[in-house]
């Protein structure tokens, strides 16, 4: 086998290895996404039962629910009918989408700011590193986990939600489309809504990979460099450039970059100009796109929005690749501690 | 390529306090079954971390002919290595274990592994820390006796094991990993159960070799003499390394390579003379060494060489 092949072999086992060992933390945003969704439903269920219990029947109305590009509107789940309790778990669904990346960074970030001090913690690494596995493909491994794996969970959790959401969404209005003598689910305005969450989710999910790619890797060196706290000693050593700064300049340029960073928002700007493509009409989308870049706002699409901001990607990638640099380094100099 | 194993000139690494080893010169040729034998904190397993790339020493160090600190991913396909039966991952089951070696090492054999592990108690699905030491034992030799290595460097391998399977796990090296030209170094503190299997011994005492030697020269080298009590100054004019009284007599080691002129006929004939065992020169060569290990009572001797 060639060296790179045998190389990528080990990457792929390396990573296999992690999702194995941290199935606990890339699970996390997959079971806090699903919580809302599958409480949602047990409680349609048991509130189906209780009203009928109660005498109330089950009901269907035809006229209140819409979900278009100019409304979102859904009848209260007053009495028992069957499409207000299916629309609410169903918006709730497409709501919990955006849990699972907010908890997928935060697991990210205890995996990456402990992962080399885990590694010299135990006593195991005397077995791994009596395996012929380059720190090359260690550090690939473990950043890949970060940039791609907890990622990929996040983007299947998302589209499982976004897939649950609309095929419910779409078999109630077939249903009240169905009452109100209309066979078809209309193309123009509730499936082109749906369908294009699954086209936002992958693209934003790699541009959120590529975005935070140099923070994982500083993490991952910082992992190596410390020897106890290592994220604690993180927000530390930010709150003491941040005084350093403020004190010496009186300015806080240094920690608002930082946090602009980790912010990202021009992604958000990104997803939420993506998902209301052709509904500038909507004046909470039309707002929402004059933030956006010229470059953006002329096309939507992924590239331009690498484009216009690829002096910082650039610059990112450059920083993460030194810290990854490093952090293989130390790890191979690392015995257990 | 030097043609030997192990090929140690000059190999020093300290640590703070003044631990590690100090010019190690070490040459192990293939095929050899070497045991490391020291006190602790007398530098083995800083050695054997050397020697496997997992610490960086100054002096001239080659395994299998490749530096182990700057070659050490060549060098460990060639290499494997128990530090300690209780380390494997408690997370994996055997399984993942295999499926891990498999992936990562491009010499391991999983079939071989897999018979082996058919031989045992060792469930396919059973996490290490649902299994007792000696099946977590039996899972990593598996994995060890299925790399096709030239070098198997064990470090206290059965440490908290109990004797049947401190037996079991070196009858299972000898029949299955050992042969012409494959190298076993071994560290142990038991060095009594293990001296039947090797071919050569190198003591450690703080961080420098102060014996090295093979096993077939110890029966004409030592000589543990129990003297007639009117001989002991004869026999103490013949210049032993160590000298100690058990049950009411005076008892010597004689190293023939340290009392020149002296022959074994010249030992015979001052009282009942016997082949050492591996275990007793090696404790009054250490005792030499380190005076201060030396114990009170019947224990309390002259120590009167360093050995080699």
């Amino acid at each position: 086998m060639s060296g790179i092949g045998l190389l990528s072999r080990q990457v792929l086992c390396e990573l296999r290895k992690e999702f194995q060992q941290y199935r606990g933390l890339w699970m996390m945003p997959v079971v806090l996404a699903l919580a809302p969704v599958a409480i949602a439903v047990i409680m349609a269920i048991f509130h189906t039962f209780w009203s009928l219990a109660a005498g109330h029947p089950i009901t269907v109305h035809a006229t209140d629910f819409h979900l278009n590009a100019h409304e979102a509107y859904f009848r209260s789940n007053t009495d028992n009918s069957i499409e207000a309790k299916v629309t609410t778990a169903s918006v709730i669904g497409l709501f919990a989408t955006g849990i699972a990346p907010v908890v997928g960074v935060i697991v990210t970030g205890l995996y990456a700011s402990s992962a080399f001090l885990r590694d010299r913690r135990d006593q195991t690494i005397l077995f791994w590193k009596s395996l012929p596995v380059p720190e090359s493909a260690v550090v690939l491994a473990r950043i890949l986990f970060c940039c791609v794996g907890i990622p990929f969970a996040v983007f299947c959790v998302q589209a499982a939600l976004v897939a649950f959401s609309s095929v419910m969404i779409m078999g109630v209005f077939s249903l009240q489309n169905s009452m109100a003598g209309e066979l078809f689910i209309s193309w123009g305005n509730l499936f082109s809504f749906l369908w294009s969450w699954f086209e936002v989710l992958p693209l934003a999910g790699l541009l959120i990979a590529m975005w935070w790619f140099p923070v994982w890797a500083l993490l991952l060196l910082w992992s190596g460099i410390m020897r106890s706290y290592p994220l604690l000693w993180a927000v530390v050593a930010l709150g003491l450039f941040a005084a350093v700064e403020g004190i010496a300049k009186g300015t806080s340029r240094g920690i608002t970059a930082v946090w602009q960073h980790l912010k990202g928002e021009w992604i958000s700007d990104f997803v939420f100009a993506k998902i209301g493509n052709g509904m500038s009409h909507v004046p909470l989308v039309a707002m929402q796109k004059e933030k956006l870049p010229t470059q953006m706002k002329v096309d939507i699409s992924f590239w331009s929005a690498v484009q216009a901001h690829s002096g910082e990607m650039l610059a990112g990638f450059a920083i993460g690749a030194l810290a990854l640099v490093a952090a293989g380094y130390l790890r191979r100099r690392a015995g257990p501690l | 390529m030097t043609g030997l194993c192990i090929d140690a000139k000059g190999v020093t690494r300290r640590y703070q306090g003044g631990r590690g080893i100090k010019g190690i010169d070490l040459a192990i040729p293939a095929g050899r079954i070497v045991g490391l034998v020291g006190a602790n904190g007398s530098g083995k397993t800083t050695l054997l971390r050397a020697i496997i790339g997992l610490t960086g020493a100054e002096g001239e160090l080659r395994v299998n002919g490749l530096d182990p600190w700057v070659q050490r991913g060549a060098m460990m396909e060639d290499v494997t290595f128990i530090a300690d039966t209780a380390i494997l991952p408690r997370w994996m089951t055997a399984t993942q274990v295999l499926d891990y070696v498999e992936g990562v090492h491009p010499r391991f054999d999983r079939e071989k592994a897999e018979r082996f592990l058919a031989r045992t108690t060792v469930g396919r699905k059973m996490k290490v820390k649902q299994m007792s030491k000696g099946m977590v034992v039996q899972l990593h030799l598996a994995v060890v006796l299925a790399i096709d290595a030239r070098l198997l460097v064990l470090d206290e391998p059965t440490l908290g094991l109990d004797l049947v399977f401190r037996t079991a796990f070196y009858r299972t090296l000898l029949e299955e990993f050992a042969s012409e030209d494959r190298t076993i170094l071994v560290s142990t503190h038991q060095v009594e159960e293990i001296e039947h299997i090797l071919t050569d011994v190198v003591v450690l005492s703080e961080g420098k070799i102060v014996f090295q030697e093979a096993m077939d020269a110890l029966e004409t080298r030592f000589f543990e003499l129990r003297a007639m009590p009117e001989r002991e100054q004869e026999a103490r004019r013949l210049g032993p390394v160590a000298e100690w009284r058990s049950l009411g007599q005076t008892q010597f080691l004689f190293d023939l390579t340290k009392s020149p002129g002296v022959t074994a006929d010249m030992i015979r004939i001052l009282g009942e003379v016997r082949v050492p065992r591996l275990a007793d020169v090696l404790v009054r060569l250490m005792e030499a060494a380190r005076p201060e290990m030396v114990g009170a009572g019947e224990w309390g001797h002259s120590g009167k060489g360093n050995g080699q």
